[in-house]
């Protein structure tokens, strides 16, 4: 085991941690999907509104890979596909039926299915859906079928201000996630690497074999795999390492074992604006108002994911692919009279400027609010100071507002681990994941 | 210490009510930089993130450049008794200007006791 301790970053200390103990959720009426979650996957939808469709059966594919297919996490029938601007499909609606019909793979016994070929195996994960939960680095896409990656990492950590614990996660699945950590050995010629945070390494972690395991410590985004990868396998051009959820890691190993896509999800509902925040035993696609009905949709932000890097949804929109957790926090569209004037006992802050810095670790109040219009961009110097990997940030959005694509490339564009830390911490309130991200889908599309 | 937004209401709605003179076709679309400098200045404004860093630091420019202004007023408080201290206490300069400053007979007492 090899330990890591990153310097750089920033831990941010908000009300709402979710709670260690996890709950039995009530069985949701309805599960949904979104396609906009997945980078550059272009959906050609396979169901129809009002179509019935049982649990593991496609929902969409992507245009270019018609082998990448995106599952439905529940069996009934599609109440609702929504569309956005331009007819892109932003959600497809499941509801969920009594008697769930489920798309039955073969099962096999874990001697078996460790004996299975690489071959073999991706055709497993591609039939079953499960493919989408591996994504590659750099850029966090769903990896290419017939690419071999040079390791695969598991992430079994998260240090965000409102973070999931994998240790509840991964409790009594111990068997299962072993499985998964065989079978995705098969993937890579290299070898498969566990991390998880040091002084909260999961049970499941610390009696895994087969694999390298690595403890990071230190601030936010240090328990981010995009961050660790960075760390223990730095990118090389023309290389890639895929990287996945330990949750999806333990799936794998119960889709091979029972011929079912696995639809039991531990999720967590933390921050301000939820009424319990704790940990739900429920499933894939589940919705936040179904978790937490307590929590206001008026007063409220609703969050797939972290605060830092999740995506904005709805109160009845499904939980992303990719995230354990819903963040609510409160919406901050009121005005505050001379609020950037005054001492800011309540403020936080990682300039030391705010009374707040008086009260180091205390958790405060945070709402959505830019605190201050935008402007243009002053060169602090604040953003190298907050970021995890070795870049330059502020660099990288420059070269990248002018699509200098060479220049951003050189500048590590493809190390960049997407925390959302230099968004947080702009004083100018500048979009720069918004950018990097944008400069991104632009680098990958001139790269073909 | 956070003033209670109820109790400015009031004058949040003024500044709402002016707010389509100074916008786009607005009478007063160009002088918009004064408003804003003005609201901007008495209001936080209600202006929430859009992409996928929800929270932000509290640290806006207007408050980085104002302890900017205030990490430098030791320096050009220095800056000023050092430089007329040296212009008093420099027989040649004194002559030659014929002039002082207001400050310079406390800074030449400042200067005489100390060199």
């Amino acid at each position: 085991m090899s330990e890591y301790r990153m310097k750089r970053g920033y831990d941010l200390a908000m009300l709402g941690a979710p709670a260690g103990q996890v709950v039995d959720a009530a069985r949701p009426k309805q599960v949904a999907v979104r396609p906009t979650e997945f980078r550059l996957v272009r959906p050609k939808l396979l169901v129809k509104e009002g179509e019935a469709v049982a649990c593991g059966a496609p929902l969409f594919q992507d245009r270019e890979r018609p082998e990448v297919r995106i599952v439905s996490p529940g069996g009934g029938v599609i109440r609702e596909i929504r569309f956005g601007a331009r007819r892109v499909c932003e959600e497809i609606f499941i509801e969920l039926s009594d008697t769930e019909a489920v798309v039955e793979h073969t099962a096999y016994s874990p001697a078996e299915a460790r004996s299975l070929t690489r071959t073999q195996l991706v055709e497993v994960l591609l039939d079953s859906g499960m493919w989408t939960s591996l994504r590659r680095r750099p850029f966090s896409l769903i990896p290419d079928p017939t690419a071999v990656p040079d390791a695969v990492f598991v992430g079994a950590s998260d240090n965000d201000p409102l973070p999931f614990d994998h240790g509840v996660a991964l409790e009594g699945r111990e068997e299962d996630f072993q499985l998964g950590l065989d079978l995705l050995g098969k993937l890579t010629e290299g070898k498969v690497h566990v991390c998880a945070l040091k002084g909260a390494v999961p049970a499941a972690v610390a009696s895994a074999r087969n694999c390298e395991r690595h403890t990071f410590s230190g601030p936010y985004p240090a328990g981010r795999p995009e961050a660790q990868i960075h760390y223990v396998a730095p990118h090389r051009k023309g290389h890639e390492a895929w990287y996945l959820d330990a949750q999806d890691c333990a799936d794998v190993g119960e889709l091979l074992r029972t011929g079912r896509y696995p639809v039991a999800r531990i999720v967590a509902v933390g921050g301000e604006g939820a009424a319990t925040p704790r940990h739900y035993r429920t499933r894939r696609g589940v919705a936040a108002s179904h978790l937490d009905p307590d929590a206001s949709p008026a007063a409220n932000r609703f969050i797939s994911g972290g605060v830092f890097t999740g995506i904005r949804v709805s109160s009845d929109s499904g939980l992303g692919l990719y995230d354990n957790k819903f963040s609510v926090i409160p919406e901050g569209d009121s005005p505050e009279f001379i609020g950037w004037m005054l001492p800011g006992f309540d403020k936080v802050s990682r300039y030391r400027a705010y009374a707040s810095t008086m009260m180091p670790g205390k958790a405060h109040s945070l709402t959505t609010n830019l605190g201050g219009g935008v402007r243009a961009h002053v060169a602090t110097g604040i953003y190298e100071d907050v970021c995890g990997v070795d870049i330059l940030p502020a660099y990288l959005m420059k070269s990248l507002l002018v699509h200098d694509l060479e220049e951003a490339e050189k500048l590590g564009i493809a190390d960049c681990a997407e925390c959302g830390l230099c968004t947080h911490i702009c004083p100018s309130k500048i979009e720069f994941g918004e950018i990097i991200s944008d400069g991104i889908e632009e680098f990958l599309r001139e790269e073909g | 210490m956070k003033l209670d937004f109820e109790e400015t209401r009031d004058l949040w709605k003024k500044f709402e009510e002016l707010r389509p003179h100074f916008s786009k076709g607005g009478r007063f679309e160009r002088l918009y930089p004064l408003f804003e400098a003005k609201e901007s200045f008495l209001f936080v404004l209600p202006h929430t993130a859009k992409g996928r860093t929800h929270v932000r630091d509290a640290m806006d420019i207007k408050r980085l450049m104002s302890t900017v202004i205030m990490a430098l007023m030791p320096c050009i408080l220095w800056g000023i008794w050092s430089s007329e201290s040296r212009t008093a206490s420099s027989p040649a300069s004194a002559t030659a200007s014929g002039t002082s400053f207001p400050l310079s007979s406390s800074a030449t007492s400042w200067a005489g006791s100390g060199r």
